[in-house]
């Protein structure tokens, strides 16, 4: 076994089992491809007995040509043969015809290479660039002026004033305590006697919160007096 | 009338290495296919004079004006890196098994090599060498793979049936019966 020869010179495992067949100068219909398995299956272990790292592809096939070759040893049955899906090469015969499949391309590749090299001896030119000479649409001047230019820039401004928001203004109405407790007390001057519901004429969160207060506090001066005939009945407020 | 051999001239000029089908040059010229062929064979002619510095080639379906073979050291004078940028060995290989199979899958390129040919095939296609022209019945629905113009004109090939033709070597089939029995034999 060569060793100097180095996993990485090869294009995958099939291009390795390709040099093994060339290695033997016989024609490969000549060969024992069992010979060619131990060569193969010798490499990969020389490989990983010095810590080279083998590219799994490498693993696979040498999984592959073991399981070959065990099937030979053992001889198998029919039915046993049903289950080796995994492997996708079958018999040594296959593993042949993989070979020569794979010769067949790689030896090719010398005459693509020269084909390659040739025509590198002639040179073409980019497409030119064609767009300076596209036509574009002609524009006619139909005595414009400049001061029909400044006239049409006015009228879009004059559309555009009409198109602005009309200014508003949202405020918030504050309702003081102080001004509820005026506007009761004065309220109670007419009506001396009135409902509690009365007071909150106005249904906003801030109106009756600002009334209930006003109540407890004209409650707590002693200005007013809250009475109610018994549960659940109107809470009445009258003035001292 | 103007002198059709001198438009076509200019056209193949402006078209550089895009070139022109034969189609395309009876479309524009308003002519036939034969009058086509032949204003072309004139023109070609005529630069094959040694005091003529351009050629026509068929390359990649198409007629493209390109400089003479015998005239490249000149050319290369002009280069300021003149090294050979050339494919690998691994490129080569996925796109002879292309060039032979398309449609083909990428599965299939790589079963045929022992050895995944992703990254090789990404590259292939970025090159505009190879491309996707369609789409395998099998499960999964993997990409078909096959070969472009470019690559025609990259190998200074005219058509597909430019392709150098591969070694048959399993052309007998008894021969081959005949081999397979003996072997089988050998074991036994």
């Amino acid at each position: 076994m060569n060793l100097k020869i180095h996993i990485e010179n090869f294009d995958g495992p099939m291009d390795l089992l390709l040099h093994l067949v060339k290695s033997t100068k016989l024609d490969i219909y000549e060969i024992q491809m069992s010979e060619i398995i131990e060569s193969y299956l010798t490499y990969i272990a020389t490989l990983q007995q010095l810590n080279i790292d083998v590219g799994s592809e490498f693993l696979l096939m040498a999984s592959t040509l073991i399981h070959l070759k065990s099937k030979k040893l053992i001889g198998k049955t029919e039915e046993e043969e049903t289950n080796d899906d995994e492997f996708n090469i079958q018999s040594e015969e296959e593993l042949k015809e993989r070979i020569l499949e794979y010769e067949k391309y790689k030896s090719i590749t010398e005459d693509f290479h020269s084909l390659e090299e040739k025509r590198k001896d002639i040179y073409t030119k980019v497409p030119s660039n064609l767009k300076q000479f596209e036509r574009k649409s002609e524009l006619t001047n139909d005595g414009v002026t400049i001061d029909d230019l400044v006239q049409a820039f006015l009228n879009i401004q004059a559309r555009l004033h009409y198109k602005e928001p009309v200014e508003t203004k949202i405020t918030k109405k504050e309702i003081s305590i102080e001004d509820r407790v005026r506007k009761i007390r004065d309220y109670l001057k007419i009506k001396k006697r009135v409902f509690f519901e009365e007071l909150f004429d106005v249904p906003t969160k801030e109106y009756i919160i600002a009334t209930f207060l006003a109540i407890l506090e004209m409650s707590k001066a002693r200005e007013i007096r809250l009475f109610q005939e018994r549960n659940f009945k109107q809470i009445e407020v009258e003035s001292v | 009338m103007m002198n059709l051999e001198g438009v076509l001239e200019g056209l193949l000029f402006v078209q550089g290495d895009e070139g022109l089908t034969l189609d395309s040059i009876c479309k524009i010229l308003e002519i036939e296919k034969e009058e086509a062929k032949a204003l072309l064979m004139k023109l070609k002619e005529s630069y094959e004079k040694d005091n003529r510095g351009l050629r026509i080639h068929f390359l990649g379906n198409a007629f493209k004006l390109t400089t003479k073979e015998e005239h490249k050291m000149y050319y290369q004078k002009l280069l300021v890196n003149p090294e050979n940028n050339t494919l690998s060995p691994a490129a080569l290989e996925v796109l002879a098994i292309i060039a032979y199979n398309e449609p083909i899958t990428r599965a299939e390129i790589d079963e045929l090599r022992g050895v995944s040919s992703d990254f090789t095939l990404r590259k292939l296609i970025s090159k505009d060498l190879v491309k996707e022209i369609g789409k395998s019945d099998m499960p999964g629905r993997p990409n078909l793979y096959g070969i472009t113009h470019e690559f025609l004109d990259y190998f200074g090939l005219a058509t597909k049936e430019d392709l150098p033709k591969i070694e048959e070597k399993k052309s007998n089939e008894e021969e081959t019966e005949l081999f397979t029995s003996i072997y089988k034999e050998n074991y036994e």
